[in-house]
């Protein structure tokens, strides 16, 4: 209580009405400030720890009810909004010089199959180099892509790497010497494309401000059992409604390494390949973002994959994508934020985009912190900084979007029976949990200890050796 | 009163479980008797020509004036297809609108560029300009280069320009003009008259194409596309023309 003739004093000044019959001498502190932050200080003198935690965890909420929103409008979007790349509309033209590189390490199972799709590609074989990337292979990758190149001379290059760093983005960058023309576009081993495909991922470079393209991969190995068919939803929802809608919504489609191309001098331009990142397709993606190119998604430009069979190869390819994309965030998000070439939209599309593999680790944290203050005794703070009924459409939305995704990904792929799988999918989230949290913890320690990237190569499945 | 009360909870309980694992029952029956599990189909020819009306093998097709909608028309020579013709997607390697006369080759010197430096131009891979904001190219002018123009870009009379271009708020083109190279629009395209395009031409609503232009060559077909397409008389375009919604030979107004 302060002096009773100072009190009187500043309610003068400030204007502040006592209440008549209530004494000058009655009036405290409490009564200058707005009673909800009497509350937060009161909370915070009686639990702090509490009060902190529950400040923390309101944050994650919010986080995770925008990320939450931003899946309900990507598929509200597929669902109500016309899709259309009018890229697709070009049948005829001067086709731009391509080269295609088949990135390979120890894929004597698959390589031969690529190499004899790519070459009976419809795509002016003046226009057309294939190179096939052999990056240090240890089995007959070697052997077999010599073979072709004897076998089709003129049609086929090899390009064979025996030193240097490890990994498919060191190896491209090595290889971008064998390229002619303009536009390169990259398939890893193990994929089948069809004859179309060529002239669908080159037809957007005939647009200047294109600088990437992305086509859209399908699983081919569907029917192995209950990974890949969790895998085959996962896929879906992220091409067929994530990609796209991002292309419908002028936002960020993301260049995905594979099954996609790139245009030399927008590369050059920004820097070239980056040699010490998990993810050079993220990076490559928002870099050309930061400078101003487009990068195009194609929903009609299908590819077969391989998806992984086992989850311990499931793990480690999603740990590989978490570690490359939280390195390209923790490199890019300054840049983002600050490029004149941005729009609004993409500048907050990029960023959450950036920050995907974050969901998890936040996840994890939000539950941790749930228990604790269960322990602490402090759940009745809930509310503090978060209304309930803001809580509660969490709670509606938040972890519902996401299956919403695969929802409307399998309608309009038309394979609706498969939507008997969603609740399962809980299982694929919950498996990749650690996988991704880890992924982050590795992502900063690897900043202090300077560690040099190892990359996992992904398992093949097919049997036989093709020849 | 307790046993009743026991019952109760359990039958509750059992009632809960039984909602929380009913969704998982299609799922189990879905994993273990599989109904849907083949790899998404899709097709793996190449690019289909237009599937057409009237008989691809037709060398020459003469659609006379104020006919019916055309969907797909495709010839081996040549297309002729009057005024007041509704089109969606035409392919020869010669397509003529409402044709009287073929446009004539412009030969005029076009002079020479200043350096084009406007204070918002930024270089753009290997030889191009970025642009922010709206940009015009004056008469009589040559240019070598892509140029992007975030807002509108207007393109003068007799100009020579040897790049793409790229708008993504509306371009015009302007009489008597040489693009050699590809022109894209996020929005319409207004071609004026007497104008040559290499191609491809790709505007995302409306492409207006005046009297007397020539795009693509016979030699080099190419395509031109837009949502809504009105061309005027005496335009020759080599390749593939596609409305993606409506297309029409503007009628003559005398």
């Amino acid at each position: 209580m302060i002096a009773t003739s100072s009190l009187a004093k500043t309610a003068d000044a400030t204007g502040i009405k006592l209440s008549q019959g209530v004494s000058s001498a009655t009036v405290s502190t409490a009564d200058t400030y707005p009673s909800w932050a009497s509350q937060i200080a009161s909370d915070h003198a009686a639990q702090p720890l509490g009060f902190y935690l529950i400040l923390l965890l309101s944050c994650v909420v919010v986080l995770m009810l925008l990320y939450g929103i931003r899946q309900a409008l990507f598929s509200l979007n597929r669902l109500y909004s016309h899709s259309d790349c009018i890229y697709n509309r070009i049948t005829r033209g001067e086709w731009p010089a391509l080269t295609v590189f088949i990135a390979a390490h120890n894929e004597e199972r698959v390589i031969a199959d690529c190499m004899t799709a790519l070459l009976a590609a419809d795509y002016p074989s003046d226009k057309l180099t294939i190179v096939a990337v052999n990056d240090r292979s240890s089995d007959g990758t070697a052997k077999i892509i010599d073979d072709y190149v004897s076998r089709f001379p003129g049609r086929i290059q090899a390009f064979h790497r025996s030193s240097g760093k490890a990994g498919k983005a060191a190896a491209l960058k090595d290889a971008m010497q064998a390229a002619q023309g303009d536009v390169v576009i990259v398939f890893d081993a193990d994929y089948t494309p069809g004859p179309a495909l060529l002239k669908q991922l080159a037809a957007p470079f005939f647009d200047p401000e294109v600088g990437a393209v992305m086509g859209h991969v399908v699983p081919k190995n569907v029917s192995t059992n209950l990974l890949t068919r969790m895998l085959d939803l996962e896929r879906s929802a992220g091409y067929q409604v994530d990609q796209q809608a991002r292309m419908n919504m002028g936002l960020v489609p993301q260049y995905g390494g594979t099954v996609g191309g790139v245009r030399i001098s927008a590369v050059e331009a920004v820097g070239g390949w980056a040699d010490d990142v998990l993810a050079e397709d993220t990076d490559i993606t928002f870099r050309l973002l930061i400078a101003g190119w487009k990068t195009v998604y194609n929903n009609q430009a299908h590819c077969y994959e391989e998806v992984p069979e086992e989850w311990s190869v499931r793990m480690r390819q999603v740990h590989r994508w978490a570690k490359g994309h939280n390195q390209v965030m923790l490199n890019q998000w300054l840049g983002l934020l600050t490029s004149r070439f941005v729009s609004l939209r993409e500048r907050i599309d990029g960023l959450m985009l950036m920050q995907i593999f974050l969901i998890q680790p936040l996840l994890l944290l939000g539950w941790v912190m749930v228990v604790a203050m269960y322990y602490l005794n402090s759940l009745t703070l809930m509310t503090l900084f978060l209304p309930l009924g803001l809580l509660l459409f969490y709670g509606a939305l938040g972890s519902f979007s996401a299956f919403l995704q695969m929802a409307v990904a399998v309608l309009l792929d038309g394979h609706r029976k498969r939507i008997r799988l969603l609740p399962i999918q809980v299982l694929c989230f919950c498996s990749c949990l650690f996988s991704v949290s880890s992924a982050l913890v590795e992502v900063v320690t690897d900043r202090f200890t300077q560690r040099e990237l190892v990359w996992h190569k992904t398992a093949r499945y097919r049997k036989q050796v093709s020849s | 009163m307790n046993i009743a009360l026991f019952i109760l909870t359990a039958a509750f309980l059992l009632f809960s479980l039984m909602l929380l694992l009913l969704p998982f029952y299609p799922t189990w029956r879905e994993w273990k008797y599989p109904s849907d599990d083949t790899a998404l189909e899709f097709s793996n020819a190449a690019q289909s020509q237009p599937k057409t009306g009237l008989s691809q093998k037709m060398a020459h097709v003469r659609l006379s004036e104020r006919s019916t909608t055309i969907e797909d028309v495709a010839a081996s020579d040549s297309i002729e297809i009057g005024k007041g013709c509704h089109f969606q997607r035409l392919d020869a390697p010669c397509i003529y609108f409402g044709a009287n006369t073929a446009p004539t080759d412009s030969s005029e010197p076009y002079a020479a560029l200043k350096v084009l430096n406007p204070g918002n131009a930024t270089r753009w891979g290997k030889n191009g300009l970025r642009i922010v904001g709206d940009f015009q190219i004056p008469d009589a002018t040559f240019y070598e280069g892509c140029l992007i123009v975030t807002g509108t870009l207007s393109i003068g009379d007799d100009c020579l320009i040897q790049g793409d271009l790229k708008a993504r708020q509306g371009l015009r083109v302007g009489s008597r003009t040489v693009i050699a190279g590809a022109v894209f629009c996020d929005e319409s395209i207004h071609i004026q008259s007497d104008s040559k395009i290499n191609g491809p031409v790709l505007a995302a609503t409306q492409l207006r194409i005046e009297p007397k232009v020539s795009i693509g060559t016979t030699q080099k077909p190419t395509t031109v596309s837009a949502n809504h397409m009105l061309v005027e008389q005496d335009c020759v375009i080599h390749g593939t023309v596609w409305a993606r919604d409506a297309g029409m030979v503007k009628e003559a107004t005398t």
